[in-house]
């Protein structure tokens, strides 16, 4: 096994452990068999922190996947898509280097923090070929089409301070507490409602795939189906109490 | 006949210059056609890699479109097929070559919206933008309203294109409008530089990467990785 997943209270924590820091088919299918079991369990996972055991996150594609032929290349995408697709709101936490299948992973989560002694890139392009699993997409979505021009054309590569000032992580920690860090954010997550969270995610991703109108109706939809649930009413009323609302996934 | 485009070329980068600096570069309308073939020829000759845009002077990379020529036109309608014949700026924004701006002194207006369909925009301190068009009773009309949003956050663009007022060139990095800030005595270097770079990679990588992160605000996600895939594809067995 190179990613690992283990549970602490609400939490689902996916623990990459790469060989030679790059993803080869063996992680990858890992990686979409814990993206369905969490998928499948929104009964007791609310959130999910991916993070690498080793000192770099990932530098990208084993050479079995980067040599194999095109047309079966295609499949590798689906990794990530599996954990793009992922209900629960994803922490990913970085730190060293976060190249190629790396930072495509971390764009298909939801929220990026990485270590101060970061970098990122892209080298494709200078490598000569087009990225094998959705860069050019989610990258203009994370960081708007200039930034990614800037860095899928070059190839440049980035520290943690400018991809901070660029939005491609939205904080920067010491790499000791970079594993604290996503995780206390996942725990803060885990106290909300988690119905609620989960469908703050759907209403933001759907929505920024649709035109405004639809998308303030998807809005509006997943509102009035939220006034029916548990959580809900006691979240209210915990706010009228002045208490600490106890959420129940219901 | 005036030449109010320069070209040079500098291996297999072509570079243009804007060249009416007693008019802070205004686009008038033998300017618009000279650029018309210009980009024609980067379209067409695939031996050009990578193209760099920049003005003349030291004032202004440009101050948009020369407002002496406005209302010369022999009638409205004359006015629209002309430009509906020679969609200058549905060509610029249709190129899958790269091109990179390099800014100095003012780029307003059309001068900004020019450069908005570039891919890399480098400033140099003393830089500004602003899209006045509301000042003068009209509204930005080389697609400002359109891909000042696809460049920056709502927030940003509602500001620049509701109130007309010019950012400085801090302000413009800061928000992202341009992606590299150097002094005025490197910035058409680094320009030339990003340029030379890209033009040493491999050009059908770089043509197809450009489209598809430009396309890939038109589509959903889901069609958006198809596309992708199908790029990669479709360049690896070109090969």
């Amino acid at each position: 096994m190179s990613i690992n997943i283990t549970y602490e209270d609400h939490i689902a924590i996916i623990s990459l452990e790469l060989t030679e820091d790059c993803f080869d088919w063996e992680s990858l299918s890992e990686l979409i068999e814990h993206a369905s079991a969490i998928n499948m369990d929104v009964e007791n996972i609310y959130a999910v922190v991916i993070h690498s055991l080793n000192s770099s996150f990932a530098k990208g594609w084993s050479h079995e996947i980067l040599n194999m032929a095109p047309e079966d290349q295609i499949a590798v995408g689906s990794a990530f898509t599996a954990i793009a697709n992922i209900k629960q709101p994803v922490i990913v936490a970085m730190s060293g280097s976060i190249l190629s299948a790396g930072l495509e992973l971390a764009l298909s989560c939801d929220i990026r923090i990485a270590a101060t002694n970061s970098l990122f890139a892209f080298p494709e392009t200078k490598m000569g070929y087009v990225p094998l699993a959705g860069a050019t997409q989610r990258l203009p979505r994370a960081i708007g089409r200039s930034n990614a021009l800037r860095m899928l054309l070059t190839g440049e590569q980035i520290n943690a301070d400018e991809a901070l000032r660029i939005g491609l992580v939205s904080e920067l920690i010491d790499e000791e507490r970079l594993d604290l860090k996503a995780k206390e954010i996942a725990k803060i997550i885990a106290s909300r409602g988690p119905i609620a969270t989960r469908f703050a995610k759907e209403a933001i991703l759907r929505g920024s795939e649709i035109g405004l109108s639809e998308g303030l109706q998807t809005e509006l939809d997943l509102t009035v189906i939220l006034q029916t649930t548990e959580d809900r009413a006691e979240g209210v009323a915990a706010f009228m109490e002045k208490r600490d609302p106890v959420f129940k996934n219901r | 006949m005036p030449n109010f485009i320069d070209a040079e070329r500098q291996e297999d980068v072509l570079i243009l210059r804007l060249n009416r600096p007693e008019s802070l570069n205004a686009l008038n309308t033998t300017m618009r056609d000279e650029l018309w073939q210009y980009l024609l020829l980067i379209r067409d000759d695939v031996s050009i890699k990578s193209a760099v845009l920049y003005g003349a002077g030291d004032r202004a990379f440009s101050a948009g479109a020369d407002i002496t020529e406005f209302g010369t036109a022999p009638s409205i309608i004359s006015a629209r097929s002309a430009r509906e014949n020679r969609d200058l700026w549905n060509l610029m924004q249709s190129l899958d070559t790269p091109l990179v701006v390099a800014l100095q002194g003012f780029s307003f207006g059309a001068g900004l919206e020019m450069a908005l369909y570039c891919d890399l925009r480098v400033a140099e301190y003393n830089a500004s933008f602003a899209l006045p068009e509301v000042k003068l009773g009209y509204i930005p009309s080389a697609g400002g309203t359109q891909t000042l949003p696809r460049h920056i956050n709502a927030t940003d663009s509602n500001l620049i294109i509701a109130s007309g007022n010019p950012i400085n060139a801090e302000k413009a990095y800061q928000i992202g409008l341009v992606q590299y800030l150097t002094d005025r005595s490197h910035y058409l270097q680094l320009a030339i530089d990003l340029a030379l770079e890209i033009s040493h990679m491999n050009p059908n990588v770089v043509r197809a990467v450009k489209r598809a992160i430009c396309s890939s605000s038109e589509m959903e996600i889901s069609e958006g990785l198809v596309y992708e895939a199908r790029v990669r594809l479709s360049n690896i067995l070109s090969k």
